[in-house]
């Protein structure tokens, strides 16, 4: 499970119909989000990539996601150090690899119920 | 006209956020009324429309730094000049994904922000700012 679920009810008190309101914003935002990261990322647009990347950042911060947080985080440091679309290029497939797992688990173990 | 209860204005563009920083309110069991905006421009309209109405103002302002249209840094300095012709000018708190403080030494400083919280906001945060 990336999903961690429980320290989700846990931080922010929520359950029920409210939690799983929040699942669906999280899964609408960021999959409009990735779409115009791909779009972005087809014109290699490295600054434009920089701030969907820390707009996404923050969506999955409250998700308690540590592993796309920190994903988010190689995109800015290597966006600012070597402003190349090649050297940011393996870090976006991993973040759309892991947002794809990601959002499969919410729609199966959470809102398909 | 007399406020009812204390106002805390949300501004930000990220859904989510609003969402949980709206729950977390509730939560707290705090009696306050909530404010959401998605924009440093529109909270500059709300305040600017409203400045001498004293119980339409916010008593707290909670913004995100990271915003298009007008960002957090564009809006203090606009709120800097704003908050001048208001009646009372809420204390204002930043909020933001970035991990060094350090970023916003300045307009903490400044003496118009009164403090940052780094996302996501929680109920012990809240309560902080609160009491």
């Amino acid at each position: 499970m990336i999903v961690n679920i429980e320290a989700i009810k846990k931080q922010y008190n929520m359950q029920g119909k409210v939690l799983k309101s929040m699942l669906e914003l999280f899964v609408k935002s960021s999959e409009f989000d990735i779409a115009l990261l791909k779009e972005t990322a087809n014109k290699k647009d490295v600054e434009g990539i920089k701030k969907i990347a820390h707009k996404l950042k923050s969506g999955y911060g409250y998700m308690l996601l540590a592993d796309l947080v920190s994903t988010c985080d190689e995109i800015k440091h290597v966006t600012d150090n070597q402003k190349t679309f090649e050297s940011v290029q393996p870090i976006l497939t991993k973040l759309f690899e892991l947002q794809k797992k990601v959002v499969i688990e919410i729609k199966e173990n959470h809102l398909s119920k | 006209m007399m406020k009812a209860r204390p106002i805390v204005m949300l501004i930000d563009d990220h859904d989510i956020s609003l969402f949980v920083a709206q729950h977390i309110i509730k939560e707290s069991n705090k009696k306050v009324d909530t404010i959401l905006l998605p924009s440093g421009f529109s909270a500059l309209k709300y305040l600017s429309e409203n400045q001498n109405k004293v119980e339409l103002i916010p008593d707290v302002i909670l913004i995100d730094f990271d915003m298009p249209v007008v960002n957090g840094k564009q809006f203090i300095e606009q709120f800097e000049a704003l908050s001048k012709t208001l009646k009372t000018v809420p204390k204002m708190y930043i909020l933001s994904g970035f991990d060094k403080k350090e970023i916003f030494i300045n307009d903490i400083n400044s003496g118009v922000v009164s403090g940052y919280i780094k996302k996501p906001l929680t109920l012990e945060k809240f309560s902080k700012i609160m009491n």
